[in-house]
């Protein structure tokens, strides 16, 4: 096992749509990513599926995390993966959730803003991207 | 020259068929690129349990 620290940042959106779901449901999402972080195996190799350059999760039976992984940075020095998560489908039956072309412009933009491979200074990152680590994932559950 | 759909709707998008995702998809990136982010403090304000 590496000594790399897994990290995931929430976008704004994915926040929002943590804030809707049930208890439960918030639960999953959250032991999920301790699953994910605290895996022995780097998180790419845990995705469910994947679309485009996009990292799909899945967190109990219904449940989707849109998500890019970014794999041990800096390279040749890796200390840190790094999970964006996107957004969160908990696929509600009764909820029509608007669909969206995923374009190659899109795809283009996810490639550049999570372009690791120059940042020299992972930690002052992924603070200022206020990105959570296990430990701070277990203490959601607490 | 193949005509043969892809095999998977949500493909890559490499044959040229882009795939759909979820439009909340394209909020996320969004706000990833803004800088809009949650902290933990943020999540821990909204637990519903």
């Amino acid at each position: 096992m590496g000594d790399e620290e897994t990290r995931v940042i929430f976008a704004g959106e994915a926040a929002k749509n943590f804030g809707i779901l049930e208890g439960s449901e918030q639960q999953q999402v959250i032991s999920r990513l301790v699953d994910i972080a605290e895996n022995d195996a780097v998180p790419s190799s845990l995705v469910h599926e994947r679309i485009g350059n996009l990292d799909i999760y899945t967190a109990g039976s219904q449940i989707r995390l849109y998500t890019k992984v970014v794999d041990e940075i800096p390279r040749g020095d890796s200390e840190s993966h790094v999970i964006y998560l996107f957004y969160i489908d908990d696929d509600h039956e009764y909820e029509q959730r608007t669909l969206a072309t995923y374009s190659p412009e899109a795809k283009e933009k996810v490639e550049r803003i999570t372009a690791l491979d120059t940042v020299s200074d992972v930690e002052s990152y992924v603070e200022e991207q206020d990105a959570l680590d296990a430990e701070n994932l277990r203490d959601l559950l607490r | 020259m193949s005509l043969t759909p892809s095999e998977d709707s949500m493909g890559d998008g490499s044959n040229g068929d882009d795939p759909s995702v979820p439009e909340g998809v394209l909020r996320g990136i969004e706000d990833i690129e803004e800088g809009d982010t949650a902290s933990k403090d943020d999540l821990e304000s909204l637990l519903n349990f």
